[in-house]
């Protein structure tokens, strides 16, 4: 597999739990603030919203629909609808809708697919899940945001990207962000000196067929640790990879979820669903390669690269830096977990 | 004081050089004459692909007036010939030989780069020059960024990547003192990254600002790695006028053994995928490829332009035809050229006769430039650049003549024709004595290029990491280089258990003694006294290991079906790999092992300990956890080198410092490659190794990339 590293900017912003939804043309500010981290090779939105009835919402690049329906009914998934979205040269932007099957054999069915259709780069699904939906391609956010009609929509949370890449494979879009496993986000900025080890831990788990960045496979990890059993906090913990002197992590942690750890430079955004809640995370390596900023104010928390991301959607709103080798996490409806620095407490607002 | 000005005679060559007689004694040719002497020489034993590389048809005449022009635009700058003479800093060298390639530059119209150490007057009043910024920014100021015709940012050099540069504190005299602006008699340890330059994007902003305040092109060094194409394209894209690329086997006043030996691939191959990663991101135009590290020749320096380089970096070739005699004795000061000495008022190069040599020196070499390009048809130096269908290879792995992208029948090379533990005495010997990374100087004598190599690991070289990935500095930083093993029941500070079966009582009795006072293990038949540090047979130490199945112990075999049926033989802790007892290679058992084992998910549950008795220097422990193992047993043997036979003075402060060093180099390396925590990051991480024209299904077996694949 190949490695592609990229550099870039990042955004998340979700709504407190009586705060109106956000719409589009947010997304689309906080992540064009930093365009200049980016470049015209790479952009996403992932939108999250609460569980969609029509079922499972299933999205890929591919040359051909004929790549890909087959292979979805051969996995015993039903399509109820489908539309092209867009195109990007040769490869255009499919979404389907599935009807709902139980969430382990769309997760399989999604990851055989994908191994069958990347031995030769053939296409890719790229989001699936009932509370999200994914636009990237290539070009910069607002192009992408043209595209899709990003703007007029609305959620819950919303999560984005501006690419930066040092290689950009025949301009494909298949690697732009945000990467994706079922209703999980997750935009990066960095460049993992782990990523062999993380790949290891993948396949060591059954997983293969990674289009081979760093972001995706921080996805995978992410939602293996979670099927594996642990909690939202715990994987973070894992994952974000503080010192093993203060890292806190069980010993028996340390070893077993080994290779699933994060090391070198990365500032990772996750926008995350259980269906019952929905939670916006933020960490950043032990040595803050790359700027992780914070904010919340009535109605919002924010995560972005640099702080004119946020304040140029919410002037007043408070900000602070992610502390090396810490994570922010925050849930919809539970509020916020960890700040990721010590001299932040959270607020409590009333909404008026 | 000595005044050298004229060539010393060149000591015996006591081990395999690069810079073999052949190569020096051509040089010296060069730089007494000024005439061409020889063009398309071949080295039909050397096993560095450059050297297995071929201009496929030509004709031999050599004429001291060649047809051919070598002049041509740099960005704005003409140059009269395709070679750049960098980057040497002022500590480095001696002050003279620094003034001598300023002066020499500017009378051949080529360029001088004045490396890390800030720049003296009397180099500074040369015009063609490209002064250095460097992660310690040694005497750097806005006057300095203008004083030359560009400005190179240095992220990396080819003799030690992911490394700052190092000047030993015995040369660090009161005019280094004054020039770098640093205390006199101190290391100059420059950071390993720079600090404000974590990301391509930063690295644009540098590259801007220095734009701005110079006003002069900026060029970016790098060291040739595993992703050093990529980094290259995104220099182009962030504005940079061009890139040096530096090789593995490139010269250096000081670095780490380990790192020179282990670390960054051949420049051939990072300059054929960086021409390659440029053309498709259509960036190829109007930027500039330097490429340096063994430029031996001009026919060496034609094989890298038609593979894509537009200038080459002559520095150890520089120093040569100043009377360099390969002593690699630059980190201690004592050069007895007087090129790279400490500076006392002992000893000094004559500046003239240094001055003259160099302008022979460039000057024949670039007659017999002038005289390839006549004999392969061509009319001027740009035609020759990125003419990879002029190349054949020769003796070329399928996947080397890949990354290469010239023709050539795929062979694969015997994996072994050399001796597995070399000539090490002395590398172990220092570690011993002093307990701390060994120190070396000029280019590695490392298989497989140089030294013949003796077995699979001989051929694989590790990453070094560079702006998107700083490398981490491991005098600044903690790199956690702890183990567990035994899901989490046994700790070892470092992946090395110390082999004391069969090793006399007092040899034993001093590793052990080490490993509790340093928090590793050993591995041995009884458990004595040290049962807090000890893997032992008769069920009394941290754990038991056993020949036979034995429940939660370790079951020493010699096969991977062996190790297969251990495991399948019910409950124990992980499985031995016992090289010495094997005919098969022991790399190709680790990665097997772990694999097989991660396809049948059970990998977590069982550790990999590989034993051997040849291991060449901490890079071998090194590549083996990436190759998969958990951790790598070295037998006493290894220690009886190291402090001579029979030799039985301070037994235990050689095993401290022994186990000490090892756990240093590691940490050395994994910071060059980017690691914290080496356990979770390193283990099984083959993305971090890439293989030099290895037998290509063994290459498969490891699952290790090619050199310069992507």
């Amino acid at each position: 597999m190949n490695y592609v590293p990229s550099g870039c900017g990042v955004f998340g912003i979700m709504r407190k739990t009586d705060a109106p939804k956000i719409d589009g043309q947010t997304a689309v500010t906080g992540i064009e603030a930093v365009k200049h981290r980016g470049s015209d090779l790479g952009a996403g939105f992932a939108v999250f919203n609460s569980i969609n009835s029509r079922g499972y919402l299933v999205k890929a690049f591919a040359q051909s629909i004929s790549d890909i329906t087959p292979e979805l009914e051969t996995h015993g998934l039903k399509v109820v609808d489908m539309k092209v979205e867009s195109t990007f040269e040769n490869y255009h932007s499919f979404s389907f809708v599935i009807e709902p099957v139980p969430y382990n054999k769309l997760n399989d069915a999604v990851r055989s697919i994908n191994e069958r259709l990347w031995s030769n780069y053939r296409g890719r699904i790229y989001s699936s899940g009932d509370s999200m939906d994914i636009f990237k391609g290539v070009g910069f956010p607002a192009d992408i945001a043209d595209r899709y009609n990003v703007r007029t929509l609305n959620g819950d949370m919303w999560i984005a990207h501006t690419r930066q890449p040092t290689n950009s494979p025949g301009h494909y879009p298949y690697w732009s962000h945000p990467f994706s496993t079922f209703n999980t986000a997750i935009v990066h900025n960095g460049d993992l000196s782990s990523f062999g080890s993380n790949v290891e831990f993948l396949e060591s788990r059954g997983v293969h067929a990674l289009v081979g960045t760093d972001s995706e496979v921080t996805a995978y990890v992410f939602e293996e640790l979670l099927r594996e059993g642990l909690s939202i906090e715990e994987a973070t913990q894992i994952m974000v990879n503080r010192s093993r002197r203060d890292s806190g992590n069980v010993i028996r942690m340390d070893d077993e979820f080994r290779g699933a750890r994060l090391d070198g430079p990365f500032t990772t955004a996750i926008g995350y669903s259980t269906g019952d809640d929905m939670f916006l995370i933020a960490m950043v390596d032990r040595s803050k390669f790359r700027p992780a900023i914070i904010g919340e104010d009535q109605f919002n928390y924010y995560v972005a690269s640099e702080e004119k991301q946020i304040t140029e959607i919410s002037r007043n709103a408070r900000v602070w830096a992610l502390e090396p080798g810490s994570y922010f996490m925050a849930g919809l409806k539970e509020g916020i977990i960890s700040t990721g620095n010590r001299r932040i407490s959270p607020y409590v607002y009333s909404v008026a | 004081m000595t005044i050298v000005s004229k060539y010393i005679q060149i000591p015996k060559q006591g081990f395999t050089e690069f810079w073999n007689m052949e190569r020096i004694e051509h040089i010296r040719t060069l730089s007494e004459t000024g005439k061409p002497v020889q063009i398309f020489n071949e080295q039909e034993s050397s096993l560095r692909v450059l050297d297995k590389i071929r201009f496929a048809r030509h004709d031999s005449r050599i004429s001291d007036s060649p047809l051919s022009t070598l002049s041509f635009k740099l960005g704005d700058i003409t140059m009269s010939s395709p070679l750049y003479l960098g980057d040497m800093s002022f500590g480095a060298l001696s002050g003279n030989p620094n003034i001598a390639l300023a002066a020499a530059a500017d009378a051949t119209e080529t360029i001088a780069g004045t490396g890390e150490g800030g720049l003296r007057p009397d180099v500074a009043r040369y015009r063609r020059i490209f002064v250095q910024w460097a992660s310690a920014r040694f005497g750097v100021d806005a006057k300095v960024l203008s004083s030359g015709l560009g400005v190179v940012i240095k992220i990396g050099q080819g003799a030690k990547p992911g490394i700052g540069g190092h000047l030993p504190g015995n040369k660090v005299t009161e005019p280094i003192s004054r020039t770098r602006r640093i205390p006199i008699g101190v290391d100059a340890i420059s950071p390993a990254p720079h600090h404000d330059i974590y990301s391509i994007e930063d690295l644009g902003q540098r590259i801007d600002a220095l734009k701005e305040a110079s006003a002069r092109p900026v060029f970016v060094k790098v060291a040739a790695t595993n992703y050093a194409p990529y980094i290259v394209s995104g220099v182009a894209r962030m504005g940079a006028a061009g890139v040096i690329i530096d090789g593995h086997g490139a010269g250096t006043g000081a670095s780490p053994t380990v790192i020179r030996d282990n670390v960054g691939i051949p420049v051939e191959l990072a300059v054929a995928s960086a021409d390659s990663v440029l053309r498709g991101d259509g960036k190829r135009k109007g930027f500039s490829i330097i490429a340096g590290g063994r430029v031996g020749d001009a026919t060496d320096a034609a094989k890298l332009m038609a593979l894509g380089a537009d200038v080459v970096n002559l520095g150890t070739g520089a120093l040569l035809s100043m009377g360099c005699v390969m002593v690699h004795k630059c980190h201690i000061g004592y050069c007895p050229t007087a090129l790279t000495n400490k500076i006392d008022g002992t000893r000094e190069i004559d500046r003239e006769f240094a001055y003259s040599r160099l302008i022979n020196y460039i000057n024949g070499f670039s007659l017999e430039l002038a005289n390839i390009l006549d004999n392969l048809g061509l009319r001027s130096i740009r035609d020759i650049v990125g003419r990879r269908d002029l190349l054949t290879g020769k003796l070329i792995s399928k996947d080397i003549l890949g990354v290469l992208g010239i023709e050539g029948i795929p062979v694969d090379l015997d994996t072994k024709p050399g001796n597995p533990w070399g000539n090490r005495r002395d590398y172990y010997h220092e570690l011993v004595t002093k307990g701390q990374p060994v120190i070396t100087s000029m280019g590695s004598t490392g298989p497989p290029d140089v030294t013949s190599p003796g077995r699979v690991l001989d051929w694989i070289r590790c990453d070094g990491a560079q702006v998107t990935r700083p490398s981490i500095d491991p005098y600044r930083e903690e790199i956690e280089t702890a183990f567990y093993l035994m899901s989490g029941k046994l700790y070892t500070s470092m992946p090395v258990i110390i082999d004391i079966r069969d090793a006399e009582d007092d040899i034993a009795e001093s590793l052990s003694w080490a490993s509790v006072a340093l928090s590793s293990l050993v591995f041995g038949d009884s458990t004595g006294t040290y049962e807090d540090v000890i893997i032992s047979r008769d069920g009394g130490g941290v754990a038991d290991w056993s020949f036979h199945h034995k429940d939660n112990a370790y079951v020493m075999v010699n096969s991977v079906e062996e190790a297969t049926a251990a495991i399948d033989g019910g409950n124990i802790a992980g499985i031995i790999l016992d090289e010495d007892s094997s005919p098969e290679d022991l790399e190709v058992m680790i990665s097997e092992l772990d694999t097989l084992l991660k396809k049948r998910r059970i990998r977590s549950k069982y550790d990999i300990l590989a034993k051997s008795s040849t291991i060449r220097d901490s890079g071998d422990v090194f590549k083996m956890v990436a190759l998969g193992a958990d951790s790598v047993m070295i037998s006493h043997r290894v220690f009886q080198t190291a402090i001579g036979e029979g030799n039985r003075d301070n037994l235990l402060e050689k095993s401290f410092n022994f186990l000490s060093g090892i756990r240093r180099e590691i940490a050395l390396l994994s910071g060059a490659a980017g690691i914290y925590s080496v356990q979770s990051s390193l283990t099984g991480n083959r993305e971090l190794l890439r293989s030099i024209n290895l037998d290509s299904r063994i290459s498969a077996k490891l699952r290790v990339k090619a050199a310069g694949e992507l």
